[in-house]
Protein backbone atom coordinates (compact mmCIF):
# COMPACT_ATOMS: atom_id res chain seq x y z
CA UNK A 1 0.00 0.00 0.00
CA UNK A 2 2.75 2.31 1.13
CA UNK A 3 6.39 2.32 -0.26
CA UNK A 4 8.65 4.63 0.69
CA UNK A 5 11.75 3.80 -1.70
CA UNK A 6 15.51 6.26 -1.26
CA UNK A 7 14.19 8.87 -0.23
CA UNK A 8 16.57 11.88 0.99
CA UNK A 9 15.01 14.64 2.53
CA UNK A 10 16.37 18.25 3.58
CA UNK A 11 15.73 21.07 6.25
CA UNK A 12 16.86 24.01 3.64
CA UNK A 13 20.70 23.05 3.52
CA UNK A 14 20.46 20.16 6.18
CA UNK A 15 20.28 16.21 5.13
CA UNK A 16 17.91 14.84 7.18
CA UNK A 17 16.97 11.79 5.86
CA UNK A 18 19.15 9.63 4.05
CA UNK A 19 18.49 7.08 1.56
CA UNK A 20 15.40 5.95 3.68
CA UNK A 21 13.38 3.18 2.61
CA UNK A 22 10.39 1.50 3.90
CA UNK A 23 7.19 -0.67 2.85
CA UNK A 24 3.64 -0.77 4.38
CA UNK A 25 1.45 -3.70 3.31
CA UNK A 26 -2.66 -3.86 3.16
CA UNK A 27 -3.65 -3.85 7.20
CA UNK A 28 -0.06 -4.31 8.09
CA UNK A 29 0.81 -1.72 11.41
CA UNK A 30 4.81 -0.95 10.60
CA UNK A 31 6.36 0.92 13.58
CA UNK A 32 9.50 3.52 13.22
CA UNK A 33 11.55 3.50 15.91
CA UNK A 34 14.48 5.19 16.79
CA UNK A 35 15.57 8.27 19.37
CA UNK A 36 14.57 12.10 18.98
CA UNK A 37 16.29 13.87 16.33
CA UNK A 38 16.47 10.07 14.27
CA UNK A 39 14.30 11.17 11.51
CA UNK A 40 11.06 9.78 12.48
CA UNK A 41 8.85 12.74 12.24
CA UNK A 42 10.26 13.55 9.35
CA UNK A 43 9.76 10.25 7.03
CA UNK A 44 6.45 10.80 8.40
CA UNK A 45 5.90 14.96 7.21
CA UNK A 46 7.41 13.63 4.04
CA UNK A 47 5.34 11.10 3.43
CA UNK A 48 2.25 13.83 3.38
CA UNK A 49 3.66 15.79 1.62
CA UNK A 50 5.06 18.33 3.98
CA UNK A 51 8.61 18.49 3.81
CA UNK A 52 8.30 16.72 0.37
CA UNK A 53 11.75 14.53 -0.35
CA UNK A 54 14.52 15.48 -3.13
CA UNK A 55 15.64 12.78 -4.27
CA UNK A 56 13.77 9.08 -4.32
CA UNK A 57 10.04 7.96 -4.64
CA UNK A 58 6.61 7.42 -2.69
CA UNK A 59 4.38 5.23 -3.95
CA UNK A 60 0.97 4.86 -2.26
CA UNK A 61 -1.62 1.92 -3.89
CA UNK A 62 0.53 2.10 -7.03
CA UNK A 63 0.76 5.89 -7.38
CA UNK A 64 3.70 7.89 -7.37
CA UNK A 65 2.51 10.74 -4.70
CA UNK A 66 6.05 12.17 -4.33
CA UNK A 67 6.02 16.14 -4.47
CA UNK A 68 2.10 16.01 -4.05
CA UNK A 69 0.37 18.95 -2.59
CA UNK A 70 -0.21 17.40 1.18
CA UNK A 71 -4.05 18.22 0.03
CA UNK A 72 -3.53 15.77 -2.92
CA UNK A 73 -1.76 13.56 -0.71
CA UNK A 74 -4.44 13.86 2.16
CA UNK A 75 -7.55 13.53 -0.50
CA UNK A 76 -5.73 10.03 -1.46
CA UNK A 77 -7.25 8.28 1.63
CA UNK A 78 -4.25 8.90 3.73
CA UNK A 79 -5.10 9.88 7.70
CA UNK A 80 -2.28 11.82 9.55
CA UNK A 81 -2.50 12.32 13.58
CA UNK A 82 0.88 14.66 14.04
CA UNK A 83 3.16 14.71 17.04
CA UNK A 84 1.30 17.45 19.34
CA UNK A 85 -2.26 16.56 17.95
CA UNK A 86 -2.18 20.42 15.91
CA UNK A 87 -5.49 21.05 16.88
CA UNK A 88 -7.58 24.14 15.68
CA UNK A 89 -7.97 25.65 19.76
CA UNK A 90 -10.73 28.07 18.91
CA UNK A 91 -12.77 25.94 17.08
CA UNK A 92 -15.38 23.12 18.59
CA UNK A 93 -14.55 19.23 19.03
CA UNK A 94 -16.96 18.91 16.55
CA UNK A 95 -15.43 21.43 14.23
CA UNK A 96 -12.41 20.09 14.22
CA UNK A 97 -13.81 16.62 13.35
CA UNK A 98 -15.61 17.89 10.61
CA UNK A 99 -12.54 19.18 9.60
CA UNK A 100 -10.96 16.22 9.30
CA UNK A 101 -13.54 14.77 6.33
CA UNK A 102 -11.96 16.79 3.71
CA UNK A 103 -13.20 16.49 0.56
CA UNK A 104 -15.44 13.09 1.69
CA UNK A 105 -19.42 13.33 2.18
CA UNK A 106 -19.96 13.68 5.98
CA UNK A 107 -21.48 10.51 7.49
CA UNK A 108 -23.01 10.39 10.69
CA UNK A 109 -23.33 7.00 10.89
CA UNK A 110 -20.06 6.69 10.64
CA UNK A 111 -19.32 9.82 13.49
CA UNK A 112 -21.71 7.94 16.00
CA UNK A 113 -18.91 4.79 15.50
CA UNK A 114 -16.18 6.66 16.17
CA UNK A 115 -17.74 8.09 19.58
CA UNK A 116 -18.14 4.93 20.45
CA UNK A 117 -14.49 4.36 19.85
CA UNK A 118 -14.00 7.60 21.56
CA UNK A 119 -16.83 8.58 24.03
CA UNK A 120 -15.12 11.35 25.71
CA UNK A 121 -14.76 13.03 22.04
CA UNK A 122 -18.62 12.83 21.77
CA UNK A 123 -19.10 14.35 25.24
CA UNK A 124 -17.20 17.45 24.31
CA UNK A 125 -18.67 18.17 20.83
CA UNK A 126 -19.53 21.82 21.89
CA UNK A 127 -15.97 22.35 23.31
CA UNK A 128 -13.24 24.46 22.16
CA UNK A 129 -10.55 22.03 21.19
CA UNK A 130 -8.07 24.35 22.86
CA UNK A 131 -9.50 23.61 26.11
CA UNK A 132 -9.57 20.02 26.37
CA UNK A 133 -6.63 18.04 28.40
CA UNK A 134 -3.41 16.87 26.44
CA UNK A 135 -4.73 13.04 26.19
CA UNK A 136 -8.25 14.49 24.98
CA UNK A 137 -6.73 16.39 22.07
CA UNK A 138 -5.01 13.38 21.04
CA UNK A 139 -8.29 11.48 20.85
CA UNK A 140 -9.69 14.05 18.77
CA UNK A 141 -6.82 14.07 16.53
CA UNK A 142 -7.05 10.38 15.88
CA UNK A 143 -10.76 10.78 15.52
CA UNK A 144 -10.17 13.65 13.07
CA UNK A 145 -7.96 11.23 11.11
CA UNK A 146 -10.56 8.38 11.09
CA UNK A 147 -13.35 10.64 9.75
CA UNK A 148 -13.45 9.76 6.06
CA UNK A 149 -11.98 6.40 7.29
CA UNK A 150 -8.64 6.34 5.31
CA UNK A 151 -6.95 3.25 3.78
CA UNK A 152 -3.61 4.18 5.41
CA UNK A 153 -3.12 6.20 9.04
CA UNK A 154 -0.22 7.63 9.79
CA UNK A 155 0.45 7.92 13.77
CA UNK A 156 3.40 10.28 15.10
CA UNK A 157 3.79 9.44 19.05
CA UNK A 158 0.65 9.12 19.97
CA UNK A 159 1.38 8.92 23.32
CA UNK A 160 4.20 11.66 23.82
CA UNK A 161 3.72 14.54 26.09
CA UNK A 162 0.34 12.74 27.86
CA UNK A 163 -0.08 12.53 31.85
CA UNK A 164 1.57 9.16 32.44
CA UNK A 165 -2.33 8.17 33.89
CA UNK A 166 -3.57 8.60 29.92
CA UNK A 167 -0.83 6.41 28.58
CA UNK A 168 -2.78 3.20 28.65
CA UNK A 169 -6.15 4.65 27.15
CA UNK A 170 -4.45 6.25 24.21
CA UNK A 171 -2.08 3.02 24.16
CA UNK A 172 -5.28 0.85 24.22
CA UNK A 173 -7.26 2.88 21.52
CA UNK A 174 -4.18 2.65 19.49
CA UNK A 175 -4.30 -1.17 19.65
CA UNK A 176 -7.62 -1.20 19.03
CA UNK A 177 -7.53 1.25 15.36
CA UNK A 178 -4.74 -1.62 14.62
CA UNK A 179 -6.68 -4.35 15.30
CA UNK A 180 -9.69 -2.75 13.30
CA UNK A 181 -7.78 -3.23 10.08
CA UNK A 182 -6.17 -0.65 9.30
CA UNK A 183 -2.27 0.15 7.42
CA UNK A 184 -1.23 2.02 9.88
CA UNK A 185 2.61 3.07 9.92
CA UNK A 186 3.41 4.66 13.39
CA UNK A 187 6.16 6.27 14.98
CA UNK A 188 6.54 6.03 18.80
CA UNK A 189 9.19 6.54 21.83
CA UNK A 190 7.03 4.16 23.94
CA UNK A 191 8.63 0.86 22.85
CA UNK A 192 5.92 -1.77 24.76
CA UNK A 193 3.40 -0.14 22.65
CA UNK A 194 5.26 -0.35 19.42
CA UNK A 195 6.15 -4.32 20.26
CA UNK A 196 2.41 -4.98 20.74
CA UNK A 197 0.73 -3.78 17.79
CA UNK A 198 3.47 -3.83 15.25
CA UNK A 199 3.81 -6.35 12.05
CA UNK A 200 7.63 -5.06 11.44
CA UNK A 201 9.94 -2.35 12.86
CA UNK A 202 12.37 -0.43 11.22
CA UNK A 203 14.98 1.14 13.31
CA UNK A 204 16.47 4.84 12.65
CA UNK A 205 19.72 6.69 13.75
CA UNK A 206 20.84 10.00 11.85
CA UNK A 207 17.87 9.69 9.26
CA UNK A 208 19.17 6.29 8.37
CA UNK A 209 16.82 2.75 8.36
CA UNK A 210 19.80 0.88 10.32
CA UNK A 211 18.07 -2.46 10.78
CA UNK A 212 14.17 -3.99 10.41
CA UNK A 213 13.10 -6.50 12.74
CA UNK A 214 10.17 -8.50 14.00
CA UNK A 215 9.20 -7.11 17.47
CA UNK A 216 9.66 -10.81 18.53
CA UNK A 217 13.28 -10.01 17.92
CA UNK A 218 13.30 -6.71 18.83
CA UNK A 219 12.19 -7.94 22.13
CA UNK A 220 14.65 -10.36 22.40
CA UNK A 221 17.74 -8.26 21.56
CA UNK A 222 18.44 -6.32 24.04
CA UNK A 223 22.27 -4.83 21.92
CA UNK A 224 19.98 -3.38 19.15
CA UNK A 225 17.64 -1.67 22.00
CA UNK A 226 20.38 -0.06 23.84
CA UNK A 227 22.08 0.94 20.46
CA UNK A 228 18.78 2.82 18.44
CA UNK A 229 16.66 3.37 21.77
CA UNK A 230 18.81 3.53 24.74
CA UNK A 231 16.87 1.56 26.55
CA UNK B 1 -27.41 33.88 30.33
CA UNK B 2 -30.69 35.37 29.88
CA UNK B 3 -32.67 33.69 27.35
CA UNK B 4 -36.67 33.43 26.34
CA UNK B 5 -38.49 30.41 24.61
CA UNK B 6 -41.23 31.40 22.86
CA UNK B 7 -42.99 28.84 20.10
CA UNK B 8 -40.12 30.02 17.00
CA UNK B 9 -37.31 29.11 19.28
CA UNK B 10 -35.28 30.60 21.84
CA UNK B 11 -33.89 34.38 22.06
CA UNK B 12 -30.63 34.65 23.56
CA UNK B 13 -29.66 38.16 24.47
CA UNK B 14 -27.17 38.34 21.37
CA UNK B 15 -30.19 37.60 19.14
CA UNK B 16 -32.45 40.54 21.33
CA UNK B 17 -29.90 43.13 20.96
CA UNK B 18 -29.47 42.34 16.99
CA UNK B 19 -33.45 41.75 16.89
CA UNK B 20 -33.44 45.65 18.41
CA UNK B 21 -31.45 46.96 16.08
CA UNK B 22 -32.93 45.34 13.22
CA UNK B 23 -36.77 47.21 14.20
CA UNK B 24 -34.49 50.41 15.10
CA UNK B 25 -32.88 50.07 11.44
CA UNK B 26 -36.19 48.98 10.16
CA UNK B 27 -38.05 52.31 11.57
CA UNK B 28 -35.75 54.90 10.81
CA UNK B 29 -37.40 56.87 8.11
CA UNK B 30 -41.22 56.25 10.42
CA UNK B 31 -39.70 58.02 13.50
CA UNK B 32 -39.29 61.26 11.78
CA UNK B 33 -35.75 61.80 11.18
CA UNK B 34 -35.43 64.04 8.60
CA UNK B 35 -34.40 63.92 4.92
CA UNK B 36 -30.83 64.67 5.93
CA UNK B 37 -30.36 61.48 8.25
CA UNK B 38 -32.31 59.35 6.08
CA UNK B 39 -29.43 59.99 3.44
CA UNK B 40 -26.85 59.19 6.30
CA UNK B 41 -28.64 56.46 7.21
CA UNK B 42 -28.64 54.79 3.38
CA UNK B 43 -24.82 56.21 3.13
CA UNK B 44 -23.46 54.55 6.76
CA UNK B 45 -25.51 50.97 5.63
CA UNK B 46 -23.71 51.18 2.23
CA UNK B 47 -20.34 51.74 4.33
CA UNK B 48 -21.66 49.10 6.80
CA UNK B 49 -21.80 46.48 3.74
CA UNK B 50 -18.38 47.29 2.62
CA UNK B 51 -16.71 46.86 6.15
CA UNK B 52 -19.30 43.30 6.36
CA UNK B 53 -17.36 42.62 3.09
CA UNK B 54 -13.67 42.96 4.55
CA UNK B 55 -14.36 41.04 7.56
CA UNK B 56 -15.84 38.16 5.31
CA UNK B 57 -11.99 38.15 3.88
CA UNK B 58 -10.12 39.52 7.41
CA UNK B 59 -12.58 38.38 9.88
CA UNK B 60 -12.48 34.54 8.30
CA UNK B 61 -9.58 33.73 6.92
CA UNK B 62 -6.89 36.03 8.27
CA UNK B 63 -6.29 37.99 5.58
CA UNK B 64 -5.11 41.61 5.96
CA UNK B 65 -6.17 43.54 2.83
CA UNK B 66 -5.41 47.14 2.26
CA UNK B 67 -7.01 47.12 -1.42
CA UNK B 68 -10.35 46.88 -0.67
CA UNK B 69 -11.27 50.00 -2.01
CA UNK B 70 -10.14 48.85 -5.72
CA UNK B 71 -13.21 46.46 -5.45
CA UNK B 72 -15.47 48.99 -3.77
CA UNK B 73 -14.25 51.43 -6.75
CA UNK B 74 -14.96 49.25 -9.60
CA UNK B 75 -18.25 48.33 -8.07
CA UNK B 76 -19.23 51.54 -8.33
CA UNK B 77 -17.53 52.29 -11.71
CA UNK B 78 -19.21 48.92 -13.45
CA UNK B 79 -22.65 49.94 -12.37
CA UNK B 80 -22.36 53.75 -13.10
CA UNK B 81 -21.32 52.86 -16.93
CA UNK B 82 -24.20 50.20 -16.72
CA UNK B 83 -26.25 53.20 -16.01
CA UNK B 84 -25.12 55.99 -17.94
CA UNK B 85 -23.08 54.19 -21.09
CA UNK B 86 -25.86 51.29 -21.76
CA UNK B 87 -29.26 52.47 -19.86
CA UNK B 88 -30.08 49.71 -17.85
CA UNK B 89 -31.51 49.85 -14.64
CA UNK B 90 -30.44 50.23 -11.15
CA UNK B 91 -30.87 46.23 -10.53
CA UNK B 92 -29.07 45.68 -13.36
CA UNK B 93 -26.18 48.00 -12.65
CA UNK B 94 -25.63 45.94 -9.29
CA UNK B 95 -25.62 42.94 -10.83
CA UNK B 96 -23.12 44.09 -13.42
CA UNK B 97 -21.10 45.31 -10.37
CA UNK B 98 -21.27 42.03 -8.39
CA UNK B 99 -20.47 40.29 -11.73
CA UNK B 100 -17.36 42.81 -12.57
CA UNK B 101 -15.96 42.87 -9.29
CA UNK B 102 -16.03 39.28 -9.24
CA UNK B 103 -13.89 38.95 -12.50
CA UNK B 104 -11.42 41.71 -11.51
CA UNK B 105 -11.18 39.89 -7.69
CA UNK B 106 -10.24 36.34 -9.11
CA UNK B 107 -7.73 38.03 -11.63
CA UNK B 108 -6.03 40.08 -8.68
CA UNK B 109 -6.87 37.27 -5.85
CA UNK B 110 -4.75 34.57 -8.46
CA UNK B 111 -1.75 36.72 -7.80
CA UNK B 112 -2.56 37.77 -4.38
CA UNK B 113 -3.24 35.15 -2.69
CA UNK B 114 -0.26 32.95 -3.38
CA UNK B 115 1.62 36.20 -1.90
CA UNK B 116 1.81 34.42 2.26
CA UNK B 117 1.82 36.95 4.93
CA UNK B 118 2.75 40.13 5.12
CA UNK B 119 3.40 39.94 1.52
CA UNK B 120 -0.11 39.59 1.09
CA UNK B 121 -0.69 43.23 2.88
CA UNK B 122 2.13 44.82 0.40
CA UNK B 123 0.55 43.50 -2.68
CA UNK B 124 -2.99 44.62 -1.53
CA UNK B 125 -1.73 48.02 -0.80
CA UNK B 126 0.29 48.24 -4.09
CA UNK B 127 -2.95 46.83 -6.17
CA UNK B 128 -4.62 50.09 -4.61
CA UNK B 129 -2.49 52.37 -5.33
CA UNK B 130 -1.81 51.37 -9.09
CA UNK B 131 -5.65 51.09 -9.24
CA UNK B 132 -6.01 55.13 -8.25
CA UNK B 133 -3.28 56.26 -10.59
CA UNK B 134 -4.76 54.36 -13.25
CA UNK B 135 -8.11 55.82 -12.35
CA UNK B 136 -6.84 59.19 -12.10
CA UNK B 137 -4.77 59.20 -15.49
CA UNK B 138 -7.66 57.59 -17.82
CA UNK B 139 -9.85 60.28 -16.16
CA UNK B 140 -11.72 60.53 -19.66
CA UNK B 141 -13.45 57.23 -18.68
CA UNK B 142 -13.34 57.59 -14.89
CA UNK B 143 -13.90 61.59 -15.08
CA UNK B 144 -10.54 61.32 -12.49
CA UNK B 145 -10.73 63.33 -9.11
CA UNK B 146 -13.50 65.13 -10.44
CA UNK B 147 -15.43 62.25 -10.99
CA UNK B 148 -18.79 61.83 -12.84
CA UNK B 149 -22.57 62.94 -12.04
CA UNK B 150 -24.50 59.92 -11.37
CA UNK B 151 -28.05 59.73 -12.53
CA UNK B 152 -29.84 56.67 -11.34
CA UNK B 153 -33.11 55.93 -13.00
CA UNK B 154 -36.18 55.67 -11.63
CA UNK B 155 -36.75 51.76 -9.89
CA UNK B 156 -39.50 49.10 -10.56
CA UNK B 157 -40.26 47.15 -7.43
CA UNK B 158 -42.82 44.09 -8.60
CA UNK B 159 -45.61 44.46 -6.77
CA UNK B 160 -45.19 48.47 -5.13
CA UNK B 161 -44.55 50.22 -8.49
CA UNK B 162 -41.74 52.60 -9.66
CA UNK B 163 -39.85 54.95 -7.09
CA UNK B 164 -37.07 57.53 -7.57
CA UNK B 165 -33.73 57.48 -5.53
CA UNK B 166 -34.66 60.90 -5.44
CA UNK B 167 -37.16 59.80 -2.84
CA UNK B 168 -35.20 59.42 0.51
CA UNK B 169 -36.92 56.64 2.12
CA UNK B 170 -37.06 54.72 -0.77
CA UNK B 171 -33.28 55.82 -0.82
CA UNK B 172 -33.25 54.29 2.52
CA UNK B 173 -35.06 51.03 2.57
CA UNK B 174 -33.83 50.10 -1.43
CA UNK B 175 -30.46 50.64 0.22
CA UNK B 176 -31.42 48.34 3.57
CA UNK B 177 -33.10 45.59 1.57
CA UNK B 178 -29.55 44.96 -0.87
CA UNK B 179 -27.73 45.26 2.20
CA UNK B 180 -29.47 42.66 4.49
CA UNK B 181 -29.68 40.17 1.76
CA UNK B 182 -25.91 40.70 1.04
CA UNK B 183 -25.49 40.16 5.35
CA UNK B 184 -27.69 37.34 4.98
CA UNK B 185 -26.02 35.50 2.09
CA UNK B 186 -22.31 36.55 3.32
CA UNK B 187 -23.50 34.89 6.85
CA UNK B 188 -24.94 31.73 4.89
CA UNK B 189 -20.94 31.47 3.69
CA UNK B 190 -19.34 31.77 6.71
CA UNK B 191 -21.41 28.77 8.75
CA UNK B 192 -21.42 26.69 5.49
CA UNK B 193 -18.80 24.04 5.49
CA UNK B 194 -16.65 26.66 3.01
CA UNK B 195 -16.79 29.42 6.01
CA UNK B 196 -15.32 26.43 8.44
CA UNK B 197 -12.10 25.85 6.33
CA UNK B 198 -11.79 30.11 6.03
CA UNK B 199 -11.72 29.72 9.76
CA UNK B 200 -9.27 26.73 9.80
CA UNK B 201 -6.74 28.65 7.20
CA UNK B 202 -7.10 31.69 9.85
CA UNK B 203 -6.00 29.05 12.63
CA UNK B 204 -3.31 27.56 10.78
CA UNK B 205 -3.12 27.51 6.48
CA UNK B 206 -0.40 24.49 7.46
CA UNK B 207 -3.16 22.25 9.57
CA UNK B 208 -5.47 22.56 6.97
CA UNK B 209 -3.59 21.70 4.16
CA UNK B 210 -2.38 18.53 6.19
CA UNK B 211 -5.84 17.37 6.43
CA UNK B 212 -6.48 17.88 2.62
CA UNK B 213 -7.77 21.47 2.00
CA UNK B 214 -5.90 23.26 -0.92
CA UNK B 215 -5.83 26.47 1.09
CA UNK B 216 -5.00 28.55 -2.07
CA UNK B 217 -8.71 28.17 -3.63
CA UNK B 218 -10.42 28.72 -0.28
CA UNK B 219 -8.37 31.69 -0.10
CA UNK B 220 -9.52 32.70 -3.21
CA UNK B 221 -13.02 31.82 -3.04
CA UNK B 222 -12.79 34.21 0.33
CA UNK B 223 -11.39 36.88 -1.73
CA UNK B 224 -13.49 36.98 -4.67
CA UNK B 225 -17.11 36.85 -2.60
CA UNK B 226 -15.68 39.53 0.23
CA UNK B 227 -14.65 41.57 -3.29
CA UNK B 228 -18.23 41.15 -4.89
CA UNK B 229 -20.02 42.44 -1.75
CA UNK B 230 -18.08 45.06 -1.77
CA UNK B 231 -18.32 46.14 -5.06
CA UNK B 232 -21.79 45.85 -4.18
CA UNK B 233 -21.57 48.22 -1.77
CA UNK B 234 -19.30 50.76 -4.10
CA UNK B 235 -22.19 50.51 -6.31
CA UNK B 236 -24.82 51.58 -3.70
CA UNK B 237 -22.89 54.43 -2.46
CA UNK B 238 -22.76 55.90 -6.10
CA UNK B 239 -26.65 55.32 -6.52
CA UNK B 240 -26.80 56.92 -2.70
CA UNK B 241 -24.34 60.12 -3.51
CA UNK B 242 -25.30 60.44 -7.22
CA UNK B 243 -21.83 61.00 -8.07
CA UNK B 244 -18.64 58.89 -8.83
CA UNK B 245 -14.60 59.53 -8.84
CA UNK B 246 -10.80 58.51 -8.76
CA UNK B 247 -10.62 58.93 -5.07
CA UNK B 248 -12.98 55.55 -4.91
CA UNK B 249 -9.86 53.73 -5.32
CA UNK B 250 -7.53 55.32 -2.77
CA UNK B 251 -6.38 54.45 0.77
CA UNK B 252 -7.89 56.18 2.69
CA UNK B 253 -11.10 54.41 1.77
CA UNK B 254 -8.99 50.86 1.68
CA UNK B 255 -8.52 51.89 5.46
CA UNK B 256 -12.25 52.52 5.78
CA UNK B 257 -13.50 48.55 6.34
CA UNK B 258 -10.19 47.63 8.21
CA UNK B 259 -11.57 50.58 10.94
CA UNK B 260 -14.98 49.47 10.71
CA UNK B 261 -14.24 45.89 11.72
CA UNK B 262 -11.83 46.90 13.98
CA UNK B 263 -14.53 48.74 15.84
CA UNK B 264 -17.41 45.98 15.29
CA UNK B 265 -15.21 42.98 16.15
CA UNK B 266 -14.01 40.69 13.83
CA UNK B 267 -15.59 37.70 12.57
CA UNK B 268 -18.91 38.52 13.30
CA UNK B 269 -20.34 40.37 9.61
CA UNK B 270 -22.80 42.34 11.71
CA UNK B 271 -19.78 43.87 13.77
CA UNK B 272 -18.43 45.65 11.03
CA UNK B 273 -21.76 47.11 9.89
CA UNK B 274 -22.28 48.78 13.98
CA UNK B 275 -18.59 50.18 13.29
CA UNK B 276 -19.60 51.71 10.16
CA UNK B 277 -22.31 53.42 11.80
CA UNK B 278 -20.06 54.66 14.77
CA UNK B 279 -17.24 55.65 13.14
CA UNK B 280 -19.50 57.62 10.53
CA UNK B 281 -22.00 59.20 12.75
CA UNK B 282 -19.68 60.27 15.05
CA UNK B 283 -16.96 61.52 12.14
CA UNK B 284 -20.54 63.43 11.26
CA UNK B 285 -21.53 64.98 14.51
CA UNK B 286 -17.82 65.82 16.33
CA UNK B 287 -17.14 67.58 12.90
CA UNK B 288 -20.21 69.84 14.01
CA UNK B 289 -18.31 70.97 16.73
CA UNK B 290 -14.57 70.87 16.26
CA UNK B 291 -12.73 70.96 12.95
CA UNK B 292 -10.23 68.27 15.72
CA UNK B 293 -12.79 65.53 15.02
CA UNK B 294 -10.16 63.06 13.19
CA UNK B 295 -8.00 63.34 15.52
CA UNK B 296 -10.61 62.47 18.26
CA UNK B 297 -12.19 59.62 16.47
CA UNK B 298 -8.95 58.69 15.93
CA UNK B 299 -7.49 58.32 19.83
CA UNK B 300 -10.97 57.01 20.44
CA UNK B 301 -10.24 54.09 18.07
CA UNK B 302 -6.33 53.89 19.41
CA UNK B 303 -8.14 53.44 23.10
CA UNK B 304 -10.58 50.87 21.77
CA UNK B 305 -7.97 48.64 19.90
CA UNK B 306 -5.49 48.86 23.04
CA UNK B 307 -8.33 47.81 25.69
CA UNK B 308 -10.23 45.62 23.79
CA UNK B 309 -8.93 44.14 20.26
CA UNK B 310 -12.05 42.13 19.68
CA UNK B 311 -13.78 45.43 19.09
CA UNK B 312 -17.50 46.76 20.45
CA UNK B 313 -18.64 42.77 20.31
CA UNK B 314 -15.90 41.72 22.18
CA UNK B 315 -16.27 44.07 25.06
CA UNK B 316 -19.78 43.19 25.10
CA UNK B 317 -19.05 39.48 25.26
CA UNK B 318 -16.52 40.05 27.36
CA UNK B 319 -19.16 41.96 29.76
CA UNK B 320 -21.74 39.20 29.53
CA UNK B 321 -18.90 36.98 30.49
CA UNK B 322 -18.18 38.76 33.65
CA UNK B 323 -22.02 39.14 34.97
CA UNK B 324 -22.35 35.43 34.41
CA UNK B 325 -19.21 34.51 36.45
CA UNK B 326 -20.42 37.46 39.21
CA UNK B 327 -24.56 35.52 39.13
CA UNK B 328 -22.21 32.12 39.45
CA UNK B 329 -20.34 33.57 42.48
CA UNK B 330 -23.02 35.29 44.24
CA UNK B 331 -25.59 32.73 44.28
CA UNK B 332 -25.68 30.34 47.59
CA UNK B 333 -24.88 26.82 47.69
CA UNK B 334 -27.89 25.16 48.75
CA UNK B 335 -27.15 23.58 52.15
CA UNK B 336 -26.88 20.10 52.97
CA UNK B 337 -29.12 18.87 55.32
CA UNK B 338 -29.56 15.24 56.44
CA UNK B 339 -31.70 13.29 58.68
CA UNK B 340 -30.43 11.86 61.71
Amino acid sequence: MLSVDSIDTYYGQSHILHDVSFEAGTNEVVALLGRNGAGKTTTMRSVMGLTPPRTGTIRFDGTDITGDAPSSIANRGIGYVPQDRRMFPEMTVEENLRMGLGKAPFDPDRMERLFERFPRVGERLDQRAGTLSGGEQQMVAMARALMRDPQLLLLDEPTEGLMPSLIPEIAEITQAIATAGYTIVIVEQNVDLVLDIADRIYLLQNGRIGETVTPEALEQNDAILEEYLGV
Amino acid sequence: MWSLHTPVGTVTLNRAVLLVLFVIALLWPVIGVGDFLLFLGALFLAFGLYGASFDLLYGYTGLLSFGHSVFFGVGAYAATFALMDYGQGAFVGLLVAFLATILIAVGLGLIAVRVKSHGFVIVTILIALIAQRLAETYSGITGGTDGIIVSVPDIWIPLLGEYSVFDPTFRYYFTLGVVLVSLFLMYRLVISPVGLVFRMIRENEQRARMLGYNVTAYKLIAFVASGAFAGIAGALATYINGFINASRFSLIVAGDPVIYTMLGGRSTIVGAVIGAVLIEGAGNYVSQVTDAYQLIVGLLLLVMVVVEPEGLIGLWNRLQRRVKRRVRDSTPTPEVTTDD
